[in-house]
């Protein structure tokens, strides 16, 4: 197992390569206000989302968790303007997202949001490099300047000696460090990660939680992840509890006791 | 802090390097992809190469037939040609009908061939060294039965001076067309038959009956193609419902999707159908060469006809792949990226 993930990142190397995002500053990233979001189905209504309002902060580390059919990767897919809310708004750097048409949406996607699954989603068919140099390539950057920022990415996530391998020769921890090199690609404002530990033993878990907030704190990334890892949870600035398509509250980890009995039943 | 702009559209051959990459690395699954449209292709090249086969055998089997019975008649008229001075005047190139029934008489050993070409037309190639050529007034000399063959002047054809010097005063033509002027002392025999009114109305009949049929057989192939090929196509989209949603997550435009799509199912379209086409053809050749005889069905053929219906195949082939890898491709490509990601295939 690749070990030196937990090294400093490169800031000089970094910048030169990036526009870091301005530092902390105290702005809001995203803004939902009273989203709602029906499926219908069958001529049957399910109220995924119930009216969520959430602020969240450039450079934050934001939790959601809340138990399975709550509504929490709904309310993923609708910050990360990945799906339509049924009403309420979505601001993401003080755009409305239901102003935008689609070409518009695949801007903020590709530069604005990085994405990260639960289950990879990775390119089965691409390299490691390719899959981190595929989003650079829709970002309108390719050939060499994206492969050199692309291996220094995948160095960065400590696969720099994997960059040739295909996902399925690659570990779920290797996996889901590609994706996160990949959601670095256009050096996005803003990273989503839905649930990125589920699937990894808890060892791995850490490495890539350890990651994540190494992120944060160096590159003043924005990080919003759906999740219901303890660790991940006391690693985050702030915890927002969905249940039953509400957000119930929106905590900092200190604030909650972890072995309560009500922290339990979710 | 930046403005949303517009996403960048990339070039076609972005698209294309994508494609090839993921032909080369799902190359199973395309290989299969392939041999669905190959199989659709197939099957409709095979009935349409078959009926191309089934009507040059019908051909030729009529004409043989028909050059069977001419030379039953002549024997029948002038007794069997061995031993037999044959003269022969060709007034313009031979129709295939008369070149079968000269092969006929020529097949039994004929005492000598008396030929003489007239208006600039040349003898078969394949008379050999039997026919001796002469001028007009020498073809008759000794000859048992003079023959005239091509298609000469609309007079009647006068050739009692022809047939000054012959041993018997009988003319025999293959053409009911080639009128001739009664021989003096002798006799003219027209070899092609006339067709009575109900022959040829049954012949019509049968020609519609067998052209109706035809067109049934093909339009259930083409169905059969149809489903074939979409089926396979729509395997091959929708199970990469997925990795669309990824695409569209790391800021794919829809239309490059669709690109990517249109690309790839135009690529397996031509291959499978080329495939398709000749394993079709091959099919239906040999299958047919095991019932008719190899020389018959391949003398037969009418090529022409088999390469319109090989391009037909092609087209088709490749237009559908596109059609029905269009449809799902552009449904995904439209899909909100959280749907497409949670799809399950």
């Amino acid at each position: 197992m690749d070990m030196n993930v937990t090294g400093d990142i490169d800031q000089k190397k970094y910048a030169a390569l990036f526009n870091p995002p301005a530092q902390h500053e105290r702005s809001c990233v995203i803004r939902a206000v009273d989203v709602k979001k029906i499926y219908r189905r069958g001529g049957e209504e399910t109220h995924a989302l119930r009216g969520a309002s959430v602020d969240i902060y450039r450079g934050e580390y934001l939790s959601i968790m809340g138990p399975s059919g709550s509504g929490k990767t709904t309310f993923f897919n609708m910050i990360g303007a990945l799906s339509k809310p049924t009403s309420g708004k979505v601001y993401i750097d003080q755009v409305d997202v239901a102003q935008l048409d689609h070409v518009e949406l695949a801007w903020l996607r590709c530069r604005k949001i990085g994405y990260i699954f639960q289950s990879y989603h990775l390119i089965r068919v691409m390299t490691c490099l390719e899959n981190v140099t595929l989003s650079m390539s829709f970002a309108g950057m390719d050939g060499d300047e994206a492969r050199e920022k692309g291996i220094y990415l995948l160095e960065l996530v400590g696969l720099g000696n994997r960059v040739l391998h295909k996902p399925g020769e690659l570990s779920g921890g290797q996996q889901q460090r590609v994706a996160i090199a990949r959601a670095l690609a256009n050096s996005p404002d803003i990273v989503l990660a839905d649930e990125p530990t589920a699937n990894l033993d808890s060892y791995t878990g850490a490495e890539i939680i350890e990651l994540l907030a190494r992120l944060r704190d160096q590159l003043g990334v924005t990080i919003i992840s759906a999740t219901h890892d303890l660790k991940m949870l006391k690693r985050s600035d702030r915890i927002c509890w969905i249940s039953d398509g509400r957000i119930e509250k929106i905590a900092k980890p200190g604030e909650i006791n972890f072995e309560s009995d009500e922290f339990d039943k979710h | 802090m930046s403005a949303i702009k517009t996403q960048v559209t990339l070039p076609l051959s972005v698209a294309f390097r994508v494609v090839l990459q993921g032909i080369r690395v799902r190359f199973g699954r395309s290989v299969v992809t392939v041999m669905g449209v190959a199989l659709g292709i197939a099957f409709l090249m095979s009935i349409l190469a078959g009926q191309v086969i089934k009507a040059g055998v019908a051909g030729e089997q009529t004409a043989r037939s028909e050059a069977k019975r001419m030379y039953n008649y002549f024997v029948s008229e002038a007794g069997l040609p061995e031993g037999m001075t044959l003269g022969v005047l060709q007034l313009g190139p031979l129709s295939d009908a008369e070149v079968r029934l000269l092969g006929n008489i020529l097949a039994q050993k004929v005492g000598a061939v008396r030929w003489c070409s007239l208006g600039g037309s040349e003898p078969p190639a394949k008379l050999g060294t039997v026919a001796q050529r002469c001028e007009r007034d020498a073809v008759g000399r000794d000859a048992s039965v003079l023959l005239v063959l091509g298609e000469g002047p609309a007079t009647p054809l006068v050739l009692d001076d022809v047939l000054q010097g012959a041993r018997h005063r009988l003319v025999f033509t293959a053409r009911k067309s080639q009128r001739l002027a009664p021989v003096v002392g002798g006799k003219t025999i027209v070899l092609e038959r006339e067709l009575r009114p109900d022959e040829v109305a049954k012949a019509a009949t049968d020609a519609r009956k067998e052209g109706f049929r035809n067109i049934w057989i093909v339009v259930i192939a083409l169905f059969v193609t149809v489903i074939g090929i979409a089926n396979s196509m729509l395997m091959s989209v929708t199970e990469r419902f997925r990795e669309i949603g990824t695409m569209k997550c790391l800021g794919a435009l829809s239309a490059f999707v669709r690109q990517m799509f249109l690309i790839e199912s135009s690529l397996i379209g031509l291959v499978g159908a080329l495939a398709g086409a000749v394993v079709g053809a091959a099919f239906s050749s040999i299958a047919y060469a095991f019932t008719y005889g190899f020389g018959l069905v391949f003398q037969s053929m009418n090529p022409v006809r088999l390469l319109l219906y090989f391009v037909f195949c092609v087209v088709v082939g490749v237009l559908l792949a596109v059609i029905a890898a269009l449809y799902p491709s552009r449904f995904a490509s439209r899909m909100l990226p959280a749907h497409a990601l949670r799809s399950e295939v």
